[in-house]
């Protein structure tokens, strides 16, 4: 698979840890075709469909050379008691998912963990 | 006067002349009664027979940065009669320490919501407090 789009960002996501998958639902417009993927090193609960490892954690690329636009989406998701639950940060540049990637995970990650009936109550 | 247009059939059954917008009407009535505003879901999938949103303001959640205490809990519903289909999303969007973040359920059925959304409310409200810790919000 050839995988196009936001070259420097792939290539700085691989290098720190991440998987690359083709993205065939990436939209008309979008010019990259891919994204990044990787297990999470902070401690995090489960999904409940998955075998009781950390969760995953996801990068969806945009890019619109056009308009001179690109974004990325950083999101990690899953079945907490029963029902799905998506927790994204979105529109972030390029440059700063490279930056703040330890501190975006964090956040998402704790917001995962928040989610389950222990933590609530 | 009915309308016949089988989206009423989607587990939802009874309906009001009433009603501005279309679709999943018992569960619009059940979110009207429990405080929530239907607005119009403008930006839907021409498949999508709900032509509605529904919103509530939430008190316990910590402040937006960019909407300071107007953060929002909203109800996207999805029906599609031809497949007898009907789902929602339950969704909290804002902004913390500078990003962008939603979070949602999604692929719920509106029967488990009428049944759960105090629990669902709680997990959500509870996942968008924890985004950034308080005492980095107080720092």
């Amino acid at each position: 698979m050839h995988f196009y789009g936001l070259n420097s960002l792939r290539e700085h996501l691989v290098e720190n840890g991440f998987k690359i998958g083709e993205n065939p639902d990436n939209g008309h417009h979008n010019q990259t075709n891919w994204y990044a993927y990787r297990q999470t090193n902070i401690e995090s609960r489960p999904c409940e469909t998955t075998n009781g490892e950390n969760i995953d954690l996801y990068i969806y690329p945009f890019a619109y050379t056009y308009v001179r636009e690109s974004a990325c989406e950083v999101e990690v998701r899953g079945k907490v008691d029963g029902v799905w639950i998506m927790v994204k940060a979105y529109s972030i540049s390029i440059y700063e998912v490279m930056r703040r990637l330890p501190d975006i995970e964090s956040k998402l990650i704790a917001a995962w963990n928040a989610l389950s009936d222990d933590a609530v109550k | 006067m009915t309308r016949q247009n089988g989206l009423n059939q989607i587990g939802q059954g009874g309906m009001s002349d009433n009603m501005k917008f279309h679709g999943l009407d018992q569960f619009q009535e059940w979110l009207v009664n429990n405080g929530f505003t239907i607005s119009e879901n403008a930006g839907r999938s021409d498949y999508n027979e709900a032509d509605w949103n529904a919103c509530r303001r939430l008190t316990s959640a910590r402040e937006c940065e960019t909407n300071g205490s107007k953060v929002l809990l909203w109800i996207k519903p999805y029906a599609y009669s031809g497949i007898n289909y009907a789902s929602c999303e339950v969704v909290i969007i804002g902004e913390a320490s500078g990003l962008w973040f939603e979070l949602k359920v999604y692929v719920v059925k509106p029967d488990e919501l009428m049944r759960r959304l105090p629990e669902i409310e709680a997990k959500l409200v509870a996942a968008w407090n924890a985004l950034v810790p308080i005492d980095a919000e107080n720092n």
